[in-house]
């Protein structure tokens, strides 16, 4: 017999735990854990005693391994047992065992099959994951089995083992029930890869995660899940988050978010929006599908044609628009589209010049009703990734992308079969 | 007024929009297993089972709406929730049996798509190997959605039965039918409890639990949508079973009354002659057809998904056989499997379908009670959890089934 420090959690839950007469008091029904550090301690053990529940702490705990790798648990003499557990306590085995975290390495969900716990410095800590086949093999009881067959294949059987620090647990919130640190290990990761877990998860689970992301990575991540995960996000999340994010997002992709949801939550979130975001975001909404009017970025870079290039590259800094915009900036007389002039020669221009006297004036331009099958001409044709829109009074409405169009291309074509 | 109107019709899309896996789920049950089993429960027993039928109607009621609610409340899948709450030993003998039912349910299926052709003069040596090939690739391909409308549309065929049942002549004794769908009788005697058994089997097969779970969360609907859902398994269940009803009124009032015992697919076509004539086999061809390609697509795939998700294994059809082996090959086994079984020289058809479905009702329960565990759950369900009376009728289906198998195993003595 042994002192063992590192083991599988399935090795010890449901095992006898015997007192120092070599009684046994119970089996190890759970271990509670605090998860307020990076790796969650476990504090106390949960003992089933025919049908009574009571709770001993963790240091009283001692774990044997005999030669035939068995496991024993033995109290030592200092022991401090109570019979409920505190308020909102976190379980290994009812709340992370079995069921999905993710693996912020690997950039995906998976189920956690065994858990592995070691000693660090005195305490008993959650180390990592069990994710593989192996940790199943093992909690069927067929270990040995599985390791004699790989054997006979002349391969290994590996444990596939994800390191705590790479595991945000998703332990849903019911009975109030919050983490410590709620999916902050999240935060480090791209958007798309968290849209993508996003859409691997259930919908509670989304909710949960979705919730905990600042309003500007919340955002970003919205803009890149599927269509119909964005719907069942907006319609559950609280309406006053739910526009804050929706604020951060260009408003073309808004409206196009804001036809597929129920009319209700649509106008809910539309009255909680900023007034000005909002009218423009209304504004949209009323364009056809196949137009240009109802995929158009409203928010462009455009000048009134009197002014210098010293104030407008002052409101550029002020500003600092996003890159896919600012490539080239419109010029007005009185809200109507008279020039544009390249990022690029703004930069070179003297500062003193005035708009006018360097601006292009033969400019290609979209109408809001042109299809958006007419866009991609005008784009292929004079080999443009942006184009102004104008409305009939020749009004400067909002600017165009090629991304944009693509995108709604191929989604309609989608639509259609 | 028109965005009134836009409005209205926009309501009334979505509300079809949540309306819908109730009706897939019931159309896909009434298939090659089902449609057999109720022939042979009317043709052989006449209006001695009806009782049964109405009994079960309701217990496939609740416990459908047992699924919704779960659907609903927890966003997870049946397995899902199997695997978290019971651990895996126990994980594995829930889709251990699951995966024996549904592997007999796509046998019988097969063995459909044999019989159904046969009526058309294919040989089965013919008709199941393509029809295997063609679902395999159908599904890997990603483009079985496309189909499934139109397969769904051949099971419209059994609708049928409904106006054969009022155009038979001498007409049922209308009195006797709804007398018998009230009063429990009871033979005791093997073929009897067998094919009551197989009744039970084929209506609330284990696959439609886990099939009907995965595509309520699927549609991604929350605990809003939940009144609408409520009402789609309801009327499904009932609206199915109506079909069912008819089929046995219509093989009692033409096959028993002359004494037929059905051992053919040919014979419980006899059952929609007052309907059509002679064309009574084409449209019996027709709809057994499809309804066996239908649920052989359905199945094979909805068992993948189960047990992969249930061991976090990769699952989806947009995944290479590489990247998803298990996925795929669970897929590919029962298909192929199933279908080379079919092939075995001198099988009489009827039979192994009757007998697949037999064995889905011996499995059903175990699946029932572990969906009674989960639903009473407050850890999971929350205040969700059954009433009593949702509890009593779902206890009383799973004892119902018990008592039956068990009354199988003593009429073997007597």
């Amino acid at each position: 017999m042994t002192f063992s420090n590192n083991l599988f959690f399935s090795k010890i839950l449901h095992k006898d735990i015997r007192n120092l007469d070599d009684s046994v008091i119970g089996n190890l029904n759970d271990v509670l854990i605090d998860s307020s550090g990076i790796k969650p301690t476990l504090t106390a053990i949960e003992v089933k005693n025919g049908k009574r529940l009571f709770y001993i702490n963790c240091e009283a705990i001692q774990i044997y391994r005999s030669s035939a790798n068995k496991y024993y648990l033995q109290l030592g003499s200092t022991q401090v047992t109570f019979t409920s557990p505190p308020e909102n306590a976190i379980f290994l085995a009812k709340d992370i065992l079995d069921r999905q975290i993710i693996d912020i390495n690997g950039r995906k969900v998976e189920r956690v099959n065994d858990i592995r716990i070691g000693l660090i410095k005195d305490n008993w800590a959650v180390i990592a994951a069990d994710i593989g086949l192996r940790g199943l093999i093992r909690r069927l009881g067929l270990e040995y089995a599985g390791i004699l067959v790989t054997n006979l294949l002349h391969k290994e059987f590996h444990n596939k083992l994800v390191v705590w620090d790479d595991v945000q647990p998703l332990i849903s919130n019911r009975d109030n029930l919050k983490l410590n640190q709620p999916y902050t290990k999240l935060t480090t990761m791209h958007a798309a890869d968290i849209a993508d877990i996003i859409e691997d998860l259930d919908q509670q689970a989304q909710i949960e995660v979705f919730k905990s992301l600042d309003t500007e990575q919340a955002a970003d991540v919205l803009e890149e899940v599927e269509s119909d995960v964005q719907k069942a996000l907006l319609e559950q999340l609280p309406i006053e988050q739910a526009a804050d994010v929706l604020e951060m997002m260009p408003q073309d992709e808004v409206a196009d978010i804001l036809e597929e949801i129920t009319d209700i939550t649509a106008e809910k979130l539309l009255i909680e929006m900023e007034e000005h975001i909002s009218e423009e975001i209304r504004e949209l909404m009323e364009y056809d599908d196949r137009t240009v009017g109802s995929l158009m970025m409203t928010d462009m870079m455009s000048f009134d044609k009197d002014e210098n290039v010293k104030s407008v590259l002052k409101q550029l800094r002020k500003e600092q628009p996003e890159e896919d915009i600012t490539n080239f900036v419109y010029v007005t007389d009185d809200k109507k589209l008279v020039g544009v002039i390249s990022l690029v020669d703004l930069i070179h221009a003297k500062s003193n010049r005035v708009l006018r006297s360097m601006m292009k004036t033969e400019i290609v331009i979209l109408r809001d009703n042109d299809k958006i099958e007419e866009a991609m001409e005008q784009m292929q044709k004079y080999n443009l990734m942006i184009l102004p829109v104008v409305d009939e009074n020749e009004e400067l409405i909002g600017i165009v992308s090629l991304m944009d169009i693509v995108y709604e291309y191929i989604r309609l074509k989608k639509v259609d079969v | 007024m028109k965005d009134k109107l836009k409005k209205r019709w926009r309501k009334l899309i979505y509300i079809f929009g949540i309306i819908g896996p109730g009706i897939i789920t019931a159309s896909a049950g009434n298939d090659a297993g089902g449609i057999a089993t109720y022939a042979t429960v009317g043709a052989n027993y006449g209006y001695k089972m009806l009782w049964g039928l109405t009994i079960i109607t309701v217990g496939l009621a609740v416990i459908q709406e047992m699924n919704a609610r779960m659907a609903v409340v927890t966003g997870k899948g049946l397995s899902d929730l199997i695997r978290e709450k019971f651990g895996v030993k126990l994980t594995l003998f829930a889709m251990t049996i699951l995966f024996i039912a549904n592997f007999g349910v796509v046998l019988g299926d097969f063995a459909g798509v044999a019989a159904s052709m046969e009526l058309f003069g294919v040989t089965k040596y013919i008709s199941v190997p393509l029809v295997a090939l063609f679902i395999w690739i159908l599904v890997t391909k990603g483009s079985y959605i496309k189909v499934e409308k139109i397969l769904m549309l051949f099971t419209f065929v059994f609708f049928g039965y409904i106006f054969a049942a009022f155009m038979v002549k001498p007409q049922p004794n209308w009195g006797e039918v709804a007398l018998s769908a009230v009063t429990p009788t009871f033979d005791m005697n093997t073929g009897f409890i067998l094919t009551f058994i197989g009744m039970i089997g084929t209506t609330i097969t284990p696959y439609m639990q886990f099939y009907l779970q995965a595509a309520i969360v699927d549609k991604k609907l929350g605990l809003k949508d939940y009144k609408y859902e409520q009402l789609d398994v309801y009327i499904s269940s009932l609206w199915s079973n109506v079909v069912q009803f008819f089929i046995i009124v219509c093989t009692a009032a033409t096959l028993y009354v002359a004494g037929t015992h059905i051992s053919s697919a040919a014979e419980a076509a006899l059952a929609l002659k007052p309907l059509a004539g002679n064309y009574a086999f084409i449209l019996f061809g027709a709809g057994l057809f499809g309804a066996s390609v239908l649920a052989a697509a359905i199945i094979p795939l909805s068992t993948s998904y189960a047990i992969t998700e249930a061991f976090g294994w990769e699952s989806g059809v947009d995944y290479s056989f590489k990247e998803a082996p298990a996925f795929f090959g669970i897929y590919t086994f029962i298909i192929v499997i199933s279908a080379a079984l079919v092939l075995i020289p001198g099988l009489n058809l009827m039979n192994l379908i009757l007998s697949t479905q037999q064995i889905a009702g011996f499995l059903t329960p175990v699946i029932i009670i572990f969906m009674i565990l989960l639903v009473n759950d407050k850890r999971i369900m929350g205040k969700y959890v059954n009433n009593k009376l949702q509890n009593a009728i779902s206890s009383i289906t799973v004892i119902l089934i018990i008592a039956c198998t068990v009354a199988l195993m003593v009429a073997q003595f007597l």
